[in-house]
């Protein structure tokens, strides 16, 4: 079998291309849900336990806005491959009877 | 539509939380049963029988190989794309939500699975939705649009156009989520069932024709590029 790039990885880049690059031209007024709390008067029942590593989906304490932004979008996606990625390597190599796999 | 903390009280986002886990902790168990089912098929039709395990070891990791990234992708795909917010009326946005498209290309189990690891990333990396009300998000977009939109697809068989069932369900998964979103709110005593309600569905009615839109589109293009989507497994060589 010839060895093909898997439409995958072309899928990946096109990811990397949404979450980094097109994220930046998107519309910032409030989705759905924040919408209706504004309007219902509960948006200011939120509580941020947690603000998030990245807080609104930018890299904090960097100036420039949208590198800060670009770089959120490239590190998010990254990190949601990432993991899923490791935890369908840790199914796959655990065997059902409890063997590992080598 | 990630609802974030505060939102919801104790009560409801308490045992949600409890929920989702449970049918997160269930998605793993699946995904992990369908991959010995499928060695234990291997295992047999060898002849003479040997240890499933031993014998199949390299064909299984090429497929699995190719099954880790697909799911990888899919989810960074996903995520990806739930960061692009499309304007709609009133200075309003919406996003995709991918619940649809998950289960369509992974199956109801691993598509649950995905949107519930894709939510841990946003809470926990972007502070995007609260982690008390993570259950409840998960139960919105991952139980209800993912996991339901996988049934409500199969009960819609009457619609015999793939891609127009594809986009009516993928609508119906937004209108239903909010509606579960509604439901939370109204029992936490946040808001009114009625007011809340009526307002979720009418901005998640538009946002719902975006969701169709790039669900039809996501998935028109994987079958170009000869993709084995789950929902297409039997009748699709």
């Amino acid at each position: 079998m010839t060895r093909k790039i898997s439409p995958w990885w072309f899928a990946f880049f096109i990811a990397l291309f949404c979450g980094g690059i097109i994220s930046l031209f998107v519309s910032g007024s409030p989705d759905g849900l924040e919408r209706v709390a504004m309007n219902q008067g509960f948006f200011g029942s939120a509580i941020q336990f947690f603000e998030g590593v990245l807080p609104n989906y930018a890299v904090p304490g960097l100036s420039n806005t949208t590198l800060a932004q670009m770089i959120a979008g490239f590190i998010g996606t990254i990190v949601v491959f990432g993991v899923l990625y490791a935890i369908a390597w840790i199914i796959n190599h655990i065997h059902p009877t409890g063997r590992t796999e080598k | 539509m990630h609802i974030p903390d505060g939102f919801l009280n104790g009560n409801v986002s308490g045992p949600m939380l409890a929920g989702a886990l449970g049918f997160l902790g269930h998605a793993f168990f699946r995904v992990r049963q369908s991959l010995k089912r499928r060695m234990k098929a291997k295992g047999l039709a060898t002849f003479p029988p040997t240890d499933a395990g031993v014998e199949t070891s390299s064909e299984f990791t090429k497929e699995s190989r190719e099954r880790m990234l697909r799911m990888a992708t899919l989810g960074s795909l996903i995520f990806a794309f739930q960061m692009l917010n499309f304007p709609i009326a009133q200075g309003t946005s919406g996003h995709f939500l991918g619940g649809l498209f998950a289960v369509l290309v992974l199956g109801p189990w691993e598509g649950l699975f995905v949107i519930g690891v894709i939510l841990a990333v946003q809470a926990v990396l972007f502070g995007d939705g609260g982690i008390v009300a993570y259950g409840a998000n998960v139960f919105n977009m991952g139980v209800v649009a993912a996991l339901g939109g996988w049934y409500v697809f199969h009960g819609f068989q009457f619609i015999k156009s793939f891609y127009v069932r594809v986009a009516v369900v993928a609508w119906l998964t937004v209108v239903l989520a909010s509606v579960a979103a509604s439901v939370e709110l109204a029992l936490s005593g946040t808001s009114s069932f009625a007011e809340v309600l009526k307002h979720m569905i009418s901005v998640h009615v538009l946002i719902g024709i975006g969701e169709a839109g790039l669900t039809v589109a996501a998935i028109a293009f994987l079958r170009k590029r000869k993709q084995q989507l789950f929902v297409l497994k039997k009748d699709d060589a």
